[in-house]
């Protein structure tokens, strides 16, 4: 039970006959950070849609604090696990705090609409991320950048244990992935669960504790960043030349030409 | 932070004020609308009537000025107010729905089904109601058609609905197409093709008491749900994510919204335009939270639908079918409207 999600032989195909991956197994404790790497079409997004119980995996399961999601409700679900999509397509200009309100929806009973207690804590989060000033703008209005920190505190307000991101910074400029990245630290350090799907490997030397590589169906490995982002699995995963340097506090990696 | 509280403030109150002067306006065109029709009825003797009629009372007025407010007045009044007011809210929650502020209560095929049934049923010369019911039957089970399609294309995305939809009822309006060409011209056709424009000049107490318990259950059921409409605008996935249990949601908003247009279409023929202009005069007004879009849609529909019949009555001496006259204002105040607010719902 010390586990809050863990994925257990993992398999799922679209057309039931090509998989996307196979047999994938991954555990994830209170306050770790995992980020998953891998090419595009590499099927990072379908496994993060498989732990939210947005698709089924054909065999497998995912389990949530134990607990198997194949039998929970969406709203049980959603209480402990919160899921930032990599693309959203707006419609309506809802104020930013009418949209973070959407997050206490896993709490809020079908018939009813958000309480003070709600707003409360809307607000609350939308001050953690120091947004509140921008509450009343329409969230369609702002820079992408701050779009990104409305979704954050909104999966914030739906105060759950688990964070799943996919891609949490590829629409973002460099200052602003950089400070997605911070963020990230941050939420783990404060005991919550993240995992994440990237393109950028040096991102990983900066939030993650865990690092997977995606490719060909599966993991071909996982560990600790600074063991599993090498010269080696670059090459194998990007098929391009990498150096990793360290430059005092952390390591880096850089592409070469 | 003083200021900043202000600024809301203002929203609210803004939208409050709007709202209340809105419901106000709707009130005072309610007493008006009494008024108008080829027999004189003072405003005293509607103050009367209606004050009598809400204590038991008697009026002590003519027969036939109560006859007349009662009996021919009130019902049409309430049956505008009614389909105005429930066309519009279905209209805001169907763009809700399907991320679409672009669509109509007709969308999955419930104006084209019930066309169809209320032509086959006058081309049996069947009674009044059952051309009523043929056209509210036919109204859901086109509905219920687009649904089944939707879900055997396993249509996960809303897109596949919304496609079957208008698939279906252009087979029902070939279908229509194919009574109008069988019908006889001089009488069957002709009744036909008045139905099709709508018109809310036979409305009579007994078919607003049918019309309306159907669409008063749908619309309580609707604005029940009106928060739960913004999470599922932001998208089916997402709201899933958020906790939604998207495909019941779904169910209950197609469910609900069908029933009423349903209802509404088969007493009084087919009314277009309110279901899609009027939600876009709401989000000007009020923003595009469903909380208070929803009820403010209902207001606004009433009082324009209330507006066009009262135009209809007294234009001419013949009456202008309501459909003609829904387009006529409807089309070109949507270019209005879409010139006006682009940024509203980019």
């Amino acid at each position: 039970m010390s586990y809050l999600l863990e994925m257990v032989d993992g398999t799922f195909s679209y057309n039931k006959q090509e998989k996307v991956f196979e047999k994938i197994s991954f555990k994830l404790k209170k306050g770790d950070v995992l980020c998953i790497l891998g090419a595009n079409g590499a099927g990072k997004t379908t496994l993060l849609k498989c732990l939210n119980g947005l698709i089924h995996l054909d065999s497998g399961k995912v389990m949530l604090k134990g607990i198997d999601i194949q039998g929970l409700k969406p709203s049980t679900i959603a209480k402990s696990m919160g899921y930032i999509p990599q693309i959203h397509n707006s419609t309506f200009p809802f104020t930013v705090l009418d949209v973070v309100l959407m997050g206490r929806a896993p709490h809020i009973d079908t018939f009813s609409s958000p309480s003070t207690r709600d707003s409360k804590i809307a607000k609350k989060s939308l001050k953690d991320l120091k947004i509140y000033h921008m509450k009343d703008k329409a969230y369609t209005e702002i820079s992408g950048g701050e779009q990104q920190l409305v979704f954050i505190a909104r999966v914030l307000a739906q105060e759950p244990d688990v964070l799943i991101l996919d891609e949490p910074t590829s629409h973002l400029d460099f200052g602003n992935q950089i400070r997605t990245m911070n963020i990230v630290d941050q939420l783990a350090k404060k005991g919550l669960s993240i995992i994440m799907s990237s393109h950028f490997p040096d991102h990983a030397f900066l939030s993650a504790k865990k690092v997977a590589l995606m490719k060909g169906k599966s993991f071909i490995d996982i560990g600790p960043p600074e063991e599993v982002i090498n010269e080696d699995n670059m090459k194998e995963v990007y098929d391009i030349n990498v150096k990793i340097i360290d430059i005092g506090h952390r390591k880096a990696c850089i592409a070469l030409k | 932070m003083m200021i900043k509280i202000n600024i809301q403030d203002r929203i609210r109150t803004h939208q409050i004020s709007a709202a209340a002067l809105v419901s106000i306006l709707l009130i005072i065109l309610f007493f008006l609308s009494f008024l108008i029709g080829r027999y004189p009825v003072s405003p005293y003797h509607v103050i009367v009537a209606l004050i009598s009629k809400i204590f038991f009372m008697e009026s002590g007025l003519p027969a036939t000025v109560n006859t007349i407010i009662f009996d021919i007045r009130l019902p049409r009044i309430m049956a505008a107010m009614m389909v105005g007011g429930s066309l519009s809210l279905a209209g805001a929650c169907f763009q809700g729905l399907f991320q679409n502020p672009l669509v109509s209560p007709d969308k999955l095929g419930v104006s084209a089904g019930a066309g169809f049934g209320a032509a086959i049923a006058i081309l049996f010369s069947a009674s009044v109601f059952m051309i009523q019911f043929s056209a509210f039957f036919w109204g859901l089970t086109a509905v219920g058609l687009t649904y089944f399609l939707g879900r055997v294309f396993k249509g996960t995305s809303i897109l596949t609905l919304v496609l079957c939809g208008i698939t279906i009822a252009s087979l029902f309006s070939a279908l229509l197409s194919l009574i109008k060409y069988v019908a006889d011209p001089y009488g069957q056709l002709q009744t036909i093709v008045f139905w099709l424009m709508g018109s809310l000049a036979a409305v009579n107490n007994q078919d607003l008491f049918i019309m309306g318990i159907p669409i008063i259950i749908g619309s309580i059921i609707l604005l029940m749900i009106r928060w739960r409409i913004n999470v599922i605008s932001m998208g089916e996935e997402e709201a899933q994510t958020l906790g939604v249990n998207t495909k019941r949601l779904q169910g209950i908003i197609i469910l609900c919204c069908t029933i009423i247009t349903a209802s509404a279409v088969s007493i009084c023929g087919i009314i277009g335009w309110i279901g899609l202009v009027i939600p876009h005069v709401g989000r000007m007004i009020v923003g595009p939270d469903h909380k208070v879009l929803l009820p403010v849609s209902i207001i606004l529909g009433a009082f324009f639908l209330l507006l066009i019949d009262n135009v209809a009555r007294t234009i001419t001496t013949t009456e202008i079918p309501l459909g003609i006259l829904t387009a006529i204002i409807g089309a070109p105040f949507f270019l209005y409207l879409l010139r006006k607010s682009k940024e509203v719902w980019a």
